[in-house]
């Protein structure tokens, strides 16, 4: 998308506290890599939510807002709980992360349920950030 | 040289043994694992129950006396009465075509005995499928014995019974080796009656849970409404599963995998961002 070089991309299902944790934290980092790159690409995390919910945007829009989030991109996907369909999200899966590095190529891809995002898992999800972040 | 060939020809021999001893030992230890396997996700499976059950209870969601209608079979029991009639009545189907039973057996209090079966019963529909009028048999029911309906999404079959007969029990079902999944009823009473004019309705499905997998949670909401013990055991089990190599149910394979490029574009809706594309559709690769 203009203006972003792709990072990762997290496909949700809902709202869950690990998951707004994990996300504070990625901002937090990306403010920095942003900060040291200087660039006028910012560096693109993507979470899009997949969900046949209709009153998720609201709870997003309020979630923004009290949080602060600025540098993680929250979307919704157009294809709703299906997720889009080249990206073969499960229909299982509540949470998928998938982390790219600079020629776009996944390095890491994570499944887990959003209630099994414990610090553990969420620090692996952030190690694998870190090393394709400048 | 022959004390070595001895000791060589011992020591294959012990490892022979050996080798047959640790095959013998295998199929024992895949039988226990796999039977460990099935414990740790029959336990999984009772926890998820147990969050459901609290999440519709916080929800205010009742669940319904009886489960939902199954094609297979399904009993209606209700007080013992006297009966020479007793018709099922469909009034919706499923997929709302004609209906179909497979199944239609009546038994007094207390008896196994098929009364439907029984010499002199005689069976009558609303209407019979043309092309079912032999699985219907000249209304005597037996083995192979099917009805369905003429009409869309409702008619009735019948039981006439020789003599007035105390009743209690139901059993019907569309199909009983669960091949079929259309044409069941799942809007029915059953009624009664001694002389044929007068009829008294003994059961419907109306306490039953409607058809269709009900309220549905994700895994998580139903971890989060357990308690403290509940989390941590499943935690547990979860970790025990994933030690004998079986992913949890949400950890299987999902979404782009390691070493492939960018799968293609898709719109999603941001919702913000630095570039003013707040509020707009956009890809996000």
């Amino acid at each position: 998308v203009d203006g972003y070089d792709l990072v990762a991309l997290i496909f949700a299902r809902e709202i869950s506290d690990s998951l707004t944790g994990l996300v504070k934290t990625i901002d937090r980092q990306l403010e920095e890599a942003n900060t040291r790159r200087r660039s006028k690409d910012k560096l693109g995390i993507f979470v899009v939510f997949c969900s046949d919910d209709p009153s998720l945007e609201a709870q997003l829009q309020k979630l923004i807002a009290r949080e602060g989030v600025k540098h993680v991109v929250i979307t919704l996907s157009r294809n709703k709980a299906q997720g889009p369909p080249r990206y073969r999200i499960a229909r299982e899966a509540e949470l998928t992360v998938a982390v790219y590095n600079r020629d776009e190529r996944v390095v890491a891809n994570f499944v887990l349920d959003s209630e099994d995002l414990t610090p553990e898992r969420a620090g692996a999800i952030l190690t694998s950030l870190k090393k394709v972040l400048p | 040289m022959r004390k070595r060939a001895l000791r060589l020809g011992l020591f294959a021999l012990a490892l022979f043994i050996l080798a047959r001893t640790v095959n013998a030992q295998e199929p024992d230890r895949k039988q226990e694992r796999a039977e460990r396997i099935r414990a740790l996700q029959q336990q999984l499976a009772e926890l998820a129950s147990i969050g459901r059950a609290r999440v519709l209870e916080e929800r205010g969601i009742k669940p319904a006396p009886r489960p939902a209608v199954k094609t297979t079979g399904n009993v209606e029991s209700f007080a013992p009465v006297t009966a020479r009639f007793v018709r099922f009545d469909v009034l919706a189907t499923v997929s709302g075509d004609e209906p179909c039973l497979d199944t239609l057996e009546l038994f007094g209090p207390d008896s196994t005995v098929n009364l439907t079966a029984t010499e002199g019963a005689r069976l009558t529909a609303s209407s019979v499928w043309p092309g079912h009028l032999g699985d219907f048999k000249d209304g005597k029911y037996g083995p192979g014995w099917c009805w369905v309906g003429k009409e869309r999404g409702k008619g009735w079959v019948q039981v006439e019974l020789p003599a007035p007969t105390k009743v209690a029990r139901l059993v019907w079902g569309r199909d009983a080796k669960n091949r079929y999944h259309d044409r069941f009823a799942t809007v029915y009473r059953v009624d009664v009656s001694e002389d044929g004019r007068i009829w008294q309705t003994v059961a419907t499905g109306e306490d039953r849970a409607a058809h269709g997998p009900g309220p549905q949670f994700s895994r998580s909401t139903l971890a989060r409404a357990l308690d403290p013990g509940q989390r941590k055991k499943r935690q547990e089990v979860l970790a025990e599963l994933r030690k004998l190599g079986v992913p949890g149910p949400g950890e299987g394979k999902s979404g782009p995998q390691p070493g492939e490029g960018v799968n293609g574009g898709f719109l999603a809706l941001f919702l913000n961002g630095e570039h003013g594309h707040a509020g707009k559709y956009r890809c996000p690769v």
